[in-house]
């Protein structure tokens, strides 16, 4: 499991099947987790993904049993600012 | 997942080893390349964390990171190790006491005075 962070913001969760030398990515049984200040975190199933390397800003190896313990019904947070070049 | 390791500019001489950047910032910081480090992304948001590797690119692989004010930012709290594009990062900024200007300078004016030569 990886966590990307894209260059505009979105964080996109899925199993990382792939990458190249320009990081493009492949993730499956992926999902954007949408934050907000207003409510909790919005998972959106995305499935299959292919991101183009561009795009990618940061990724991150997720630890489960961390990541299964997080409350995200009660996580409120802005999402995060586009990258600014 | 497995990094290529960036190259010195220039040629190496003959039977010289390759030297990958990694240990040049090595030699010329003077300190190991899992001290700390801190990067601020374009974002303004901050990450700490051990610097494990450096390619051409500048990517950047952190072990053992903290995201500074996880209140604000909590993206990533189940992330532990991360790679960072080197397109979105700011400046890497290393801790002042781990960094010996002196050996760094000395290791420059060789440099130079080695591309000098060829």
């Amino acid at each position: 499991m990886v966590e990307i962070v894209t260059a505009d913001g979105r964080v996109i969760v899925g199993t990382l099947k792939g990458f190249d030398q320009a990081i493009n990515l492949i993730l499956d049984e992926s999902h954007e987790r949408v934050y907000s200040s207003g409510q909790g975190v919005e998972q959106v199933i995305l499935g299959l993904y292919i991101v183009r390397g561009d795009n990618v800003a940061l990724i991150g190896e997720v630890d489960d049993d961390t990541d299964n313990g997080l409350d995200f019904e009660g996580i409120r947070a802005e999402p995060l600012n586009p990258i600014i070049h | 997942m497995k990094i290529v390791d960036g190259m010195v500019e220039g040629t190496r001489g003959r039977g010289g080893r390759r030297i990958s950047w990694v240990k040049n910032v090595k030699d010329s910081t003077g300190m190991k390349i899992s001290e700390c480090c801190e990067i601020l992304l374009e974002r303004e948001r901050c990450i700490c964390g051990t610097l494990h590797s450096v390619d051409q690119f500048l990517n950047i692989k952190l072990t053992d990171i903290n995201v500074t004010d996880p209140e604000k930012y909590p993206h990533m709290l189940s992330v532990k190790t991360c790679f960072i594009r080197g397109s979105v990062v700011r400046y890497v900024q290393l801790p002042a006491d781990e960094c010996d200007t002196q050996l760094l300078q000395d290791a420059t004016r060789k440099e130079a005075a080695q591309n000098k030569q060829r």
